[in-house]
């Protein structure tokens, strides 16, 4: 734990931005699961994090768009904001200290953009499916393209097939031989409330184009989010 | 294929519950390079992850096992059954939490036992390692299995099943069991028997294949006996002598997914001063031996910046007898509520439920408030050396009450040995005196409506307790009282809670059980019986069955009472508290009459013999 200035002054605390990964074993925790470890490696490494007021303060934490459980990320973002002044690089070391290595931040800075300009992001889907061939990644393609794009959703109310035709920015799959691996590169909807998991897309791909029916120890889906974009597709940072 | 951590491949991962609770990983874990370790320890938590990581006793042992040089110790929790199915299905062995490496490849594997329906679990878990279950049927390659914890004060029922018994505090003892493997695998004198042979001669292990026991025609036991000379006839528990200078985990691992215990657990001292006559904790973890603010203070700093956690637990049996709490909770106060940090205090009693705590301690002040009057009336809380008066209680409540609170928690014990149906009355009574103390305080919250919320278990007999001799009440006679109490409680203010008497009947057959009681257990995890301490999966129905099928009179060991003069199936093992201690005070429970605290004066229960550095025992 590094020491830094504690003392509470009555400056404006600072906003900060920290751009971490979340891979590996890391991807299975939750969003709850999440704010906890963040909020613990915070304290872990001093940094004089701003509090929530009332009753019950906790630091206060903002996330980027949550990652959903079994997808990996290079690009997450959290903003919180310092009530006295701090080292940038001192602060990413410190908090890399108090971070697993598959959680670990890759930056700390001043954010120039808020999280409302995102308003896509991009995915990178490796799929591992006994028998995959070029035939079968041209399926996956042609059945992404489709309009309207029905995929089931579960919402409160029970399954419901929902067009997400117009949530879906751009896509392409095709067979990498050397993996042996269908690839599916995705730009999805990604603002507020108009946010689609990948996950929909790949049930869809599941029944639609049959891959992933064999044993769940032998072929597996990897999901892999590689960062946001603008409304006018410039990488948000 | 192989991807994601190497290990459960995320095909699977992604199709179970809380896959967090497989994948490892978490932050101070230990890791170490396996070409210098010489004895690879995997501690299984025979529950599920939320519950194990929760546990102060695995965190300390995987603390002081990991101390040792050449020793690597690793967790493993029982997967929920969803995962085991997955297991099965994709035919994957019960790996550890650290390496991911399967558990038969380890060479010691410990259980600790914490309650006695985890049993199941722990023969479960034993069969998706493919290691044999019988301690007689594990080959040279498989691993040592080896039990500790509460249950191990009676081990009986399981006894076939484990190589070797940890009794008492296992911080220098497991350490010192590893030490002693290494050297025979070194030296050459390794064999499994040997082992085995010389480890029941180190203090504190109890190898159950090495003791006969026989049985006479009434089912009783007739003989219990060792095998060789050299080992003992009884086995002494283990205890740490000096708890400011014991190993304590100062970097414990922080997990990600929450657990049911996710906070500092700060262990303030063992042991217990009251002698309520029901309690095994506070029999067996005698003599009480503290730790001084100081050490509590430095321990409790260091946890935090090492976790992070924002909550600081004082564990121990009653945390307001221990002797210096007002200066070790003054002397945390000065930073933790800078730091935004809560303590938290869980074992309050009521006469020492005071309005300096109330103020003190944050989650006093905000969370949820439970008493233990235990039973109803002052005759029976006599009776079972309770020692709390109606007095102590309502004052407690009112100082709550006048605080702000507006609702409390009773707990309570049905089927005590002597309990008359007045004693029952007598709950329903204190709950409406609760009710009647809220609305006569003035200060009260004129807002809110008063909730008391009574909750009752079942009394279980349990070995080395003044009321191990007592039978339990059958489940007609423990339904019979639930029914009458329910009807007896009419106050739209109190909600009435209580335990399944079946359930509670099959924790007092294993918790009095001999080594017949294998038979039941073998056949019972053949048939996928496991996590029976989870209403969802526990079956009576299926208990009884298999009771039918092995033969075995559940009755025998629950509603029986045990002579005094007869064998118990735990006579071998001494907890420090002697038997005509027990027998004294079983004594003056049926003359209603009280046992002061050890704080007043020695009462003789015999565990000062076993030394260590204490502040009661002469």
């Amino acid at each position: 734990m590094v020491q830094m200035n504690q003392t509470p002054t009555q400056e404006t605390p600072r906003p900060l931005r920290i751009r971490f990964r979340k891979i590996g074993a890391l991807q299975y925790i939750s969003h709850l699961d999440l704010m906890r470890t963040m909020t613990r490696a915070l304290v872990r490494a001093g940094l004089p994090v701003r509090y929530t007021s009332g009753y019950n303060p906790k630091p206060h934490l903002v996330f980027s768009a949550p990652l959903p459980v079994g997808a990996e990320s290079t690009k997450e973002y959290l903003d919180i904001a310092v009530t006295a002044p701090v080292d940038l690089s001192a602060a990413l070391t410190a908090l890399n200290r108090s971070l697993p290595a598959e959680l670990s931040a890759d930056a700390i800075y001043t954010p120039e953009w808020k999280f409302s300009e995102i308003a896509y992001a991009r995915y990178e889907i490796t799929i591992h499916t006994n028998g995959a061939n070029a035939e079968q990644a041209e399926l996956c393609n042609r059945l992404l393209h489709q309009k309207p794009l029905m995929v089931r959703k579960m919402t409160k109310s029970g399954e419901r097939d929902t067009d997400v035709s117009a949530s879906v920015a751009s896509c392409e799959a095709f067979f990498r031989e050397e993996g042996g691996e269908i690839f599916l590169s995705l730009v999805l909807r990604a603002d507020g409330g108009n946010f689609l998991k990948p996950d929909y897309l790949i049930g869809y791909l599941k029944s639609g184009a049959g891959i992933l029916s064999g044993s769940p120890a032998e072929e597996f889906c990897k999901v892999m989010r590689k960062g946001f974009l603008t409304e006018e597709s410039v990488e948000f940072d | 294929m192989k991807e994601n951590n190497g290990r459960i491949p995320s095909g699977i991962l992604n199709r179970v519950a809380k896959p967090g609770r497989y994948t490892g990983g978490e932050y101070h874990q230990i890791l170490k390079d396996k070409a210098k370790v010489r004895c690879r320890f995997a501690f299984v938590f025979p529950d599920v992850y939320e519950i194990g990581m929760s546990n102060l006793g695995v965190r300390i042992l995987y603390h002081s096992l990991n101390a040792e040089e050449g020793v690597w110790c690793e967790r493993a929790y029982t997967p929920w059954p969803d995962m085991q199915e997955q297991m099965r299905q994709c035919r994957l062995p019960m790996t550890a939490q650290e390496s991911g490496d399967p558990l038969g490849s380890f060479d010691i594997v410990g259980f600790t036992l914490q309650y006695e329906l985890c049993y199941t679990n722990v023969l479960a878990t034993l069969l998706l390692a493919d290691i044999p279950l019988r301690s007689s049927e594990r080959r040279e390659s498989d691993p040592i299995v080896i039990g500790g914890g509460p249950c191990s004060y009676n081990p009986e029922p399981i006894a076939d099943f484990f190589d070797i018994f940890s009794i008492g505090e296992g911080e220098e003892a497991l350490p010192e069991l590893c030490r002693l493997y290494m050297r025979m695998k070194e030296d050459g004198t390794y064999s499994r028997e040997n082992f085995l042979h010389a480890a029941a001669r180190i203090p504190g292990f109890y190898v159950p294949s090495l003791y006969a026991v026989h049985y006479r025609e009434d089912g009783r036991i007739q003989s219990f006996s060792r095998l060789y000379e050299d080992i003992p006839d009884k086995i002494e528990k283990r205890i740490i002598a000096d708890m400011d200078h014991a190993p304590y985990p100062e970097e414990p691992v922080v997990p990600y997914i929450e657990t049911v215990h996710d906070r500092v657990l700060l262990e303030v001292y063992r042991g217990c001063i009251r002698g309520c006559r029901f309690c095994q904790a506070g029999m067996v973890y005698r003599p009480i031996r503290e730790k001084s603010p100081k050490t509590l203070c430095r321990q409790a700093r260091c946890l935090y910046e090492s976790t992070g956690y924002d909550e600081i637990s004082l564990i121990s049996l009653s945390i307001s007898d221990y002797s210096q709490l007002s200066e070790l909770t003054d002397r945390l106060l000065e930073w933790t509520d800078d730091a935004h940090v809560s303590l938290s205090l869980p074992s309050l009693r009521v006469d020492s439920f005071t309005e300096e705590l109330m103020q003190k301690i944050s989650t006093v002040r905000t969370g949820g408030l439970t008493f233990a009057p235990e039973a109803g009336t002052q005759r029976l809380r006599d009776a079972i050396n309770k020692n709390v008066e109606e007095e102590d209680l309502l004052r407690a409540v009112n100082i709550a009450f006048s605080a702000g609170k507006s609702s409390v928690k009773l707990y309570f014990m049905l089927g005590l040995p002597t309990e008359r149906y007045e004693d029952l009355d007598g709950i329903a009574e204190l709950a409406d005196k609760v009710v009647s103390a809220y609305y006569r305080n003035p200060d009260r919250n004129r807002a809110k409506a008063v909730t008391v919320t009574v909750s009752v278990a079942c009394f279980i007999p349990k070995p080395m307790t003044p009321f191990q001799w007592e039978a339990q009440n059958d489940i007609q006679t423990l339904e019979k009282k639930q029914q009458y109490l329910k009807e007896k409680i009419t106050n739209k203010h109190v909600r009435y809670h209580y335990h399944d008497a079946r359930v509670s009947q099959i924790e007092a057959v294993f918790a009095r059980g001999d080594r017949r009681l294998a038979a039941a257990l073998e056949l019972a995890a053949k048939e996928g019986v496991m996590f029976d301490a989870w209403d969802e999966y526990f079956s009576y129905e299926r208990w009884q069955d298999i009771f039918r099928r092995t033969g075995i009179d559940p009755a025998f060991y629950a509603n029986r009472e045990f002579g005094e003069d007869e064998i118990l199936p735990w006579d071998h093992i001494d907890c420090g508290v002697s038997r005509g201690y027990l027998a004294r005070e079983r004594e003056k429970a049926y003359r209603n009459q009280t046992t002061p605290s050890c704080a007043e004066h020695c009462n003789g229960c015999g565990a000062n013999r076993l030394g260590g550095k204490n502040r009661w025992c002469k």
